[in-house]
């Protein structure tokens, strides 16, 4: 087998029908990403600490089974966790000012990376099964579960 | 094994709560939550451990 030099950065020979069509080829390095003008990544990067993103643009396919994670709801539950451990801090501490300082730096602790991006693009596929999973927000709500039943018992609520 | 590592992480986070609040110089009062408030928050836990689940099981499908 030939040495391949499409990841070389050569600009790959393409044939007639291909150059018409223009149609997007993961494999070929001079063709941006069809979601490329979608994302504004450094803006939103700022903005969104605490957000994830996830985009899936499915073309002209048949058969495709797309199965995903509410990253929404993930993100909603992830908040109310946080909330929860402030609650029970701050009703078992009387100096609210330190009962703010102890949830922040316990909830700091805590905190895995939070910022993802998931883009997913299906082009003239047939028969595709893809499941996507935010893993980073999953383990931290896992993570935000455990302390706040670690608090919860040592209050006796549990 | 899975109750070993449970047990693991339990320890490790009743060290970290332990240090944060060593940290702050504080402690955490079972005195100052009314029986009301506990029975609140035992539901608002029981809730928030049954989305939870439902997360886990909705990306395990």
């Amino acid at each position: 087998m030939g040495e391949s030099r499409v990841w070389k950065g050569d600009k790959p020979e393409v044939g007639a029908d291909e150059v018409r069509s223009r149609k997007w080829n993961a494999l070929d390095p001079t063709m941006a990403h069809p979601l490329d003008d979608d994302v504004q990544d450094a803006e939103e990067k700022i903005q969104a600490i605490q957000k994830s993103f996830e985009s899936i643009i499915i073309k002209d396919s048949a058969d495709v089974e797309v199965t995903t994670t509410d990253t929404q709801a993930a993100v909603n539950l992830q908040v109310a966790l946080q909330a929860a451990i402030a609650l029970i801090i701050s009703l078992s501490i009387a100096d609210s000012e330190r009962a703010d300082e102890v949830t922040q730096d316990l909830v700091s602790k805590i905190k895995t990376s939070q910022i993802n991006q998931q883009q997913t693009y299906i082009e003239n596929s047939r028969g595709v099964k893809v499941t996507t999973t935010d893993t980073d927000i999953s383990v931290n709500i896992q993570l935000l579960l455990q302390v706040l039943i670690t608090l919860a018992v040592r209050v006796n609520i549990l | 094994m899975g109750n070993r590592n449970n047990d693991i992480s339990e320890k490790t986070l009743n060290m970290l709560v332990d240090s944060v609040l060593n940290r702050h110089g504080v402690k955490l009062s079972r005195a100052r939550i009314s029986p009301r408030e506990k029975q609140q928050l035992r539901r608002l836990i029981n809730d928030l451990r049954r989305n939870v689940d439902a997360l886990n099981r909705t990306q395990r499908s």
